[in-house]
């Protein structure tokens, strides 16, 4: 194995470079739509023929200049042939030459050529008075007028098409007798008999917003559906529901709105990272060292951002989104998505099911999530300009002892421990101000702002259309200090088409600045020192450390004055190629690139170290980036085959990313000043590079059939190749299968139950795999050690080998039924399903005696995440003053350890359970307090008289029972409200309790007030003492502390007013909309803690309460 | 008919794009730039040197390991030595011989020394089945690294007890190790010394001491066959040390821990971050005057010293706080204040040299033997040399010279006191909890839990 991956390196480096294949596919491709350009955008003719009828010629002209070609039927005499032959020929001299024989004459409106009879001169024929001409305008709603309007008459076979110019107007010659219809994506499709309408009705057509969800376009992989026509379970959350969130992180908009989806907000820091599980965690958990219990659980989902998949690959298990180098900052590491502006934002679409997520096969095994940008709108330029200024606020405050209680704590202690209060260890007590008193809450975790601002400009023609649109955010976190986290993006979209809309091209650019000035760790446990702790200032403006003892300074208050900060440059681009070749056949080419840059500072300056000690000044520099480069040819297929469609899809892809971190610590500064120079260091140390490529290379196909609209069946496979894998083991297939019924079109259906208006059985089963894991793991590595060792680098250990390990498989069974009552005002979808997740692919932890940490290894282990989803939404009233709707969801998930073939002689033998849930924490059980001691007692659970972490511990499902969300929307008038309820049934642990309460400088909160006095007290809290012992350790790791967690969380109101938009000649006055907005408002639950939201943690600052004001114009 | 040939391509197009993905050289990717296959370490000697000075840096630098200041802190701490100022509950477990099973600095001990052991299989393999090295090259550091090996398993078996002995780098084939009797380790720990004493030249490679030589070798054979009672081989072992003229005369106290003084046999180069030079220098001599010491030392040490002893003067400082004075050590005289790195740590001096061969001969009745070489150590000290009638009151003095000498120094109090059988006897006297099986700490807990059937000592 050894062998071969040198070979590799030595080839890689001896052949000379050829051109890769996948670049002679591109250039092959786009060689033949230049051929074709050439070929026929000269809109000239050349077409001979003897005996040629009209329509062959229109046919002709179709073909060879791309002009729509509208005309009736009827009126063109088939029987009449006439020889025709142009060379080069201008469309115009090749009409003038062709219509006359006919009594026809033309008008071309930009490329429609429309095709009408010649009014014979003096005489009105009976058909020409049914002729009538249209002029209108088609307008949304707002009256905002709609370029690209699908207009369609139908008379008899009569049928004439346009499409409505930049100002949404269009001119149509038709049949009194004949309908219009007007068609557009996101609007309900509208039908007008002309007969009975007036002139003046027909003057502006305004359309309706489609609010049907059942027509709703939802983004899938590598194309769109419906959720009527869908196979798949998709959930997905649209700009609307976005836009109503003060959220800095799209995951943030994402919570509790999608059955299935986890997602925990970790810290309340703006960039911060989150947890997301779709259907439960699929895999044992990532090694975190040699201690169990083991690091977090890696089930992250596929985030794919305008088809391109984000790279968040990285080799250190406890790094997140770019992180590389294993500086990760207060905020543990910055979200992979904390780039992205939530208002460039379209939809989200969550797939969840194999039928959904299979045609991503290797990288599908947690679910796949499609964030999608929004596209251009074409009509009359439209500027959007919002901004709005919010207040971060503290979600809850712990009950803290005051000065008297805590110094009463004290004293008590120390006469428990029968020990007389002297300097060392009474300094609170003795050397500090009794009298003092300081809200540490409010110090540090007080009101911080938010404030976003979004410039937005979109318009164009059917043609060329953009989309720019320019934003700010910015968060503070509530430190005292001047930090502050922000982001600067622009996003462009361009849209162009050629040829009647067959030609179209599609650039998507984002560029994203992120800023994070941060204290280099969370200061939010400060809140725990002594109420009456000096000051962390002293009046000079400096750190107090001289109200303190040598080494008892709080590392966390010299945090304030030593910054972390990250600069973070990303741009995503996106360039889309699709060519519809004849009608039925498209073929696309999608070229994405994507390049991260983040630069990370930590300063030790002088002024944050003791003044008594030595100083050294230090910097700490960061670099990390992450480079995605992405070539995705697909071809589209669709075929009409008896009653029924075919449509078919293929593509390849071609992934190559590069991730690298490099981290450098430079020491000896001459001054504070300097420190972010890297120049200025007198030594450098600690160096850290990584480095990975990564490349995938696949193939897909879809293919379905949807007969009569009624029996639908999807078929999806991948065959997937990833370099992550050794020789021999970079292949792998998955796919899929999916079948819907819609039963409600079923004749006995309609006629049985009428109140049904949607029926839908669907299922679908399949495979996808995970390669989620480290890169080389195949290979044996030495890396150069932290430190040289006589000037030299040194070589040191840096990964085991396992040539053998492969991809896990991830099986997923999904059975849903969608209902839809009243003509859809009421719908319920209701999902059940199965994933098992086998051969896992896991870090797996070894022994230290092995000297390695971990090594990438398969388990014969199988977990199985089973459970429901329900989502309901109804039109509860659908007035035109008055209307409310309700969305809700409901999800629960099981999850357990169904098989694990040699559990007891592998390292996860005291772990794990067959047939337990993987999500769990161990505990101690608590028995109660020994009223003699006033120590805890602990179950000894196998009776050998000693307590110990690995055969006394139980285990408690940390899964929580089910989880949900309420979303309530009200309008009345102008006026509008939402408000967004989330729930979950859960236990925590309670994380209020500090160390062995009595501890010199360490507050408590106010239940330890009912602790143990003397002896024969029963009570919750031990007696206060100076020193620590045993029993508290494991009270604090028992269930004594495993508490009720869940909660119910307003997790997001909204109350808006909107003012139409008023032109007139003498003032104007944009379309406004002013808008009190919230986040995280207020949360009923019964746990102690700061957030009820994630009960596991240690103190980090926890979410906040964002409560905004915004006012948006469209002009 | 352009439309038509335009297919033809398109469909060509296709096609390519399908075939291609059963062309696997697209996956190829470049080897990760910023490591190297293990096998291309040991092509060269400049690899396999970089690997093998990998170990001392893995020995000296970093988290806690034992050959960086761990010995000499915890084993103090667990010995009548030092005690700990701070309230640190896992320190307090030290100092109390109350070990918990998931005491980290005992985990992280353990772990480190298992992860520099990897490192000397990970040498020992890829250098043996290497081509590419030089004949001298290869035999020499294969022969340092087994002088590395041996140490790392002599302090696991003296710390531990019987340990699971590694033997090979492969993960697959450790993972279930069990414990190994404490002999066959031994054994190991005899032959690595053996053979690297027979293929280590008597110079060291440069002119510093952080290369064992064959002196080192011996020096630490010396120790093995001390602490196993075969006393002819400790004193033949010592003797070969101690002829060779090397590390004579023993310098002035205040020299014994500078780098490449004459005494010191092998050296590691301290590797930290922050200006600090050697962790004993850092973590005793107080931060700046007036500040609290992080330990100091107990009473009973300080008592042990006789009149006029230097080095209770040379090696031992005291600082004042809160109007109380406490003593802590000082051999290392360098505390954050380095500019440049003028001690080392110390593994192996020749101090120890001739008090192993004192006591080596004491055991053979050799008291004229074991006289002068007590003296050479205590008239360094400033000491006279004293006569002893018998064989129990020189191993005393020896023991109690050992104690003086080497206090505060890699453990070797504990260890003496441990393997001379006198630890309960002492230690129960000083320490208010002692029990007999303090004497092993525990099996770290984590290890434990991967695997079942590793056996916890007992009292843990």
């Amino acid at each position: 194995m050894q062998n071969y991956a040198l070979k590799k390196g030595m080839g890689w480096r001896c052949q000379p470079k050829k051109i890769p294949l996948i670049m002679k596919v591109v250039i092959i491709i786009i060689s033949v739509f230049l051929l074709q350009s050439s070929a026929v955008f000269a809109q000239q003719l050349t077409y001979q023929k003897k005996q040629a009828s009209l329509e062959e010629v229109f046919k002709e002209i179709r073909k060879q200049t791309g002009f729509n070609v509208f005309y009736s039927d009827n009126k063109i005499n088939d029987q009449q042939k006439l020889d025709v032959d142009f060379k080069n020929a201008g469309i115009k001299t090749v009409l003038e030459k062709c219509l006359p024989p006919f009594s026809l004459e033309y008008t071309i409106d930009h490329k429609n050529i429309i095709i009408k009879a010649k009014p014979a001169k003096g005489t009105t024929s009976l058909a020409d008075t049914n002729i009538v001409n249209i002029h209108a305008t088609v307008t949304n709603e707002l009256r905002i007028p709609l370029a690209g309007v699908t207009v369609r008459a139908r008379y008899k076979a009569f049928s004439a098409m346009v499409v409505t110019n930049d100002g949404g107007e269009f001119h149509l010659d038709v049949d009194k007798r004949a309908s219009i219809i007007f068609s557009y994506v996101g609007y309900v499709t509208r039908e007008i008999q002309l007969v009975p309408s007036t002139a003046e009705m027909l003057k502006l057509i305004q359309l309706e917003p489609d609010n049907a969800k059942l027509d709703e376009v939802q983004v899938i992989a590598y194309g769109v559906t419906t959720k009527r026509l869908t196979t798949g379970n998709i959930s997905t959350v649209t700009a609307d529901e976005i836009a109503r969130q003060p959220a800095a992180n799209i995951l943030q908009a994402l919570q509790g709105r999608v059955p299935g989806l986890a997602l925990t907000q970790l810290t309340g820091y703006m960039s911060g990272n989150y947890n997301v599980t779709i259907r439960g965690a699929n895999n044992l958990p990532v090694s975190k060292g040699n201690n169990l219990p083991l690091g977090r659980v890696v089930s992250d989902p596929l985030f794919v951002v305008d088809g391109i998949p984000l790279t968040i690959g990285s080799n250190d298990p406890n790094g997140y989104g770019m992180d590389q180098n294993g500086l990760l900052g207060p905020a543990e590491g910055q979200s992979p998505l904390a780039w992205i502006n939530p208002s460039d934002i379209e939809s989200i679409s969550v797939l969840k099911d194999a039928d959904a997520t299979a045609i991503y096969g290797s990288r599908a095994a947690n679910g796949v999530v499609l964030i999608t940008t929004k596209a251009p709108k074409t009509g009359k330029a439209q500027l959007d300009v919002s901004t709005y200024t919010g207040l971060s606020l503290q979600t809850k405050k712990l009950p803290l002892l005051n000065t008297t209680q805590y110094l009463a704590m004290r004293r008590e202690a120390f006469k428990n421990d029968g020990v007389e209060p002297d300097a060392d260890m009474a300094y609170d007590l003795l050397s500090w101000d009794n009298n003092r008193y300081t809200d540490w809450q409010k110090k540090l975790l007080n009101t911080a702002t938010t404030n976003d601002l979004q410039l937005g400009l979109t318009g164009g023609n059917l043609a060329t259309s953009f989309r720019i649109n320019g934003s700010y955010h910015r968060e503070t976190p509530p430190f005292p200090g001047k930090f502050a986290e922000d982001r600067i993006t622009t996003a462009l979209t361009l849209n162009h088409s050629e040829f009647n809309q067959k030609l179209k091209f599609s650039l998507m650019v984002n560029l994203s600045g992120n800023n994070s000035n941060l204290p280099q760790s969370d200061p939010t446990s400060l809140i725990f020192l002594a109420p009456n702790a000096p000051q962390l200032y002293n009046a000079a403006g400096k750190l107090n450390y001289a109200e303190y003892l040598t080494g008892q300074f709080p590392a966390q208050i010299a945090a304030l004055e030593r910054p972390y900060r990250s600069d973070t440059k990303n741009l995503a681009s996106n360039l889309n190629i699709n060519y519809t070749v004849i009608e039925g056949l498209k073929i696309s080419i999608a070229a994405g690139y994507n390049l991260g840059i983040q630069n990370q500072t930590q300063l030790i300056p002088g002024a944050s170290q003791d003044p008594l000690g030595t100083i050294n000044r230090q910097a700490i520099f960061g670099d990390n980036n992450v480079k995605t480069w992405l070539v995705e040819p697909t071809v589209n297929w669709s075929y009409s085959l008896k009653a029924g469609t075919i449509e078919a899809m293929a593509g390849a892809t071609f992934q190559n990313s590069v991730v690298d971190g490099n981290l450098i610590t430079g020491n000896g500064y001459l001054s504070d000043q300097l420190l972010e120079s890297r120049a200025a260091a007198a030594t450098f140390n600690n160096a850290v590079s990584n480095y990975a490529q990564t490349k995938v290379q696949s193939v897909f196909a879809r293919l379905s059939y949807n007969l009569y609209n009624k029996y639908i069946v999807t078929v999806n496979a991948r065959r997937d190749g990833s370099s992550r894998f050794g020789p021999g083991n970079q292949f792998g297939n998955f796919g899929s299968l999916g079948a819907a019924w819609i039963f409600s079109e079923e004749e006995a259906v309609k006629k049985f139950l009428p109140m049904l208006s949607f029926g839908k059985l669907r299922g679908s089963y399949g495979i996808t795999g995970g390669d989620a894991l480290g890169d080389y793991s195949y290979l044996s590595l030495l890396g150069i050690g932290y430190n040289t060792y006589q000037g030299q680098p040194v070589f040191v250990p840096t990964q085991a080998a396992n040539p053998n390990y492969k991809w896990t498989v991830n099986k997923k069974l999904d059975i849903s039924v969608d209902l839809g009552f009243l003509n859809d005002r009421l719908t319920l979808s209701a999902s059940f399903y199965r994933n098992r997740s086998g051969n896992q692919l896991v870090n797996y932890p070894l022994v230290a005696i092995t000297g390695y940490p971990s090594v990438v290894n398969n388990l014969g282990a199988s977990v199985q995440n089973k459970g429901w989803e329900f989502s309901l939404s109804s039109r509860n009233i659908a007035g035109k003053a008055f209307s409310w709707t309700t969305a809700a969801n409901f999800s629960m998930t099981r999850n357990k350890l169904l098989a694990f073939p040699g559990l007891e002689t592998s390292s996860y033998v005291n772990v794990f359970t067959i047939g337990q849930p993987i999500s769990r924490t161990e505990l101690f059980h608590y028995t109660g307090m020994d009223p003699a001691t006033g120590h805890y007692m602990i179950a000894d659970k196998d009776n050998d008289g000693v307590i110990s972490y690995q055969k006394d511990q139980n285990y408690y499902n940390s899964m929580p029972s089910f989880t949900g969300g309420i979303d309530n929307n009200l309008q009345f008038g102008n006026f509008s409200l939402q408000f967004f309820f989330v729930f979950t049934k859960q236990m925590g642990m309670e994380n209020t309790f500090n160390i062995n309460p009595g501890a010199p400088n360490t507050n408590q909160t106010t239940a330890v007030l009912n602790r143990w006095q003397k002896p024969g007290d029963q009570a919750a809290i031990t007696g206060f003492s100076n020193f620590y012992r045993e029993d508290i350790d494991y009270f604090l790791q028992s269930d004594a502390l495993w508490v009720n967690a869940s909660y119910v969380r307003l997790q997001n109101a909204s109350l808006s007013y909107r003012i139409s938009g008023l032109k007139g000649k003498t003032k104007y006055f944009p379309n406004t909309t002013i808008s009190l907005q919230g986040q995280n408002l207020v949360t009923f639950s019964p746990y102690k803690g700061t957030d009820p939201a994630n009960p596991t943690t240690a103190l980090v600052l926890p979410p906040r309460r964002i409560v905004s004001a915004k006012v948006q114009f469209i002009f | 008919m352009k439309l038509l040939s335009s297919c033809k391509y398109l469909c060509l197009a296709a096609c390519l794009t399908f075939i291609c993905p059963g062309c696997k050289k697209f996956l190829e990717v470049d080897p990760p730039k910023t490591q190297l296959v293990s096998t291309e370490v040991f092509k060269t000697d400049e690899g396999a040197n970089a690997a093998v000075l990998g170990i001392y840096s893995a020995m000296s630098s970093g988290s806690t390991a034992l050959s960086n200041g761990a010995l000499t802190v915890y084993q103090g701490l667990a010995a009548d030595e030092l005690v700990g100022f701070s309230s640190d509950k896992e320190t307090l477990q030290f100092y109390n011989n109350k070990l918990l099973t998931n005491n980290s600095i005992v985990t992280a001990n353990w772990n480190k020394t298992y992860q520099i052991l990897l490192q000397t299989n990970i040498c020992i393999e890829g250098m043996t089945a290497s081509t590419g090295l030089s004949a001298a090259v290869k035999k020499r550091l294969i022969a340092e690294t087994r002088v590395c090996r041996a140490l790392q398993n002599f302090y696991l078996i003296n710390l531990w007890g019987a340990v699971p002995l590694v033997t090979t780098s492969d993960w697959n084939q450790n993972k279930q190790l069990l414990r190994t009797p404490v002999d066959a380790v031994y054994a190991l720990i005899t032959q690595d010394l053996e053979e690297a004493a027979a293929n280590l030249s008597s110079s060291y490679p440069d002119e510093e001491r952080l290369h064992p030589n064959k002196y080192a070798a011996l020096a630490l054979l010396a120790r093995v066959y001390l602490y196993r009672g075969m006393w002819d081989k400790a004193e033949a072992a010592a003797n070969q040390v101690i002829v060779s003229g090397l590390y004579t005369p023993l310098p002035a106290l205040s020299e014994v821990f500078l780098k490449n003084n004459t005494e010191a046999i092998w050296q590691l180069q301290p590797i930290n971050s922050q200006y600090q030079d050697t962790y004993e220098g850092s973590v005793f001599i107080p931060a700046y005057p007036g500040a609290n010491p992080q330990y100091y030392l107990t009473d009973h040490i300080l008592e042990a010293f006789e009149q006029n002893d230097q080095r209770k003067t040379d090696w031992i400082n005291s600082t004042v706080f809160q109007n109380h004075t406490y003593y802590y050590p000082y051999k290392y005289k360098i505390g954050y204040q380095a500019t440049d790195q003028p001690e080392y740590y110390t593994v192996l001096r020749a101090a120890e040299t001739y008090l192993i061969r004192a006591e080596a001969r004491a055991q053979q009745n050799n008291i004229a033997g074991a006289t002068e070489d007590l003296s050479v150590v205590r008239e360094r000290a400033g000491l006279n040399p004293i006569t002893l009638p018998g064989k129990e009151q020189m191993l005393d003095a020896i023991s109690h010279e050992r104690q003086v000498e080497f206090f505060a120094e890699w453990g070797h109090r504990w260890f003496d006191l441990i393997r001379t059988g006198k630890a309960d006897a002492v230690l129960a006297g000083v320490k208010s909890n002692w029990s007999s099986t303090a004497k092993l700490l525990p099996v770290p807990q984590s290890n434990i839990n991967f695997n079942n059937q590793l056996t916890q000592n007992p009292g843990y």
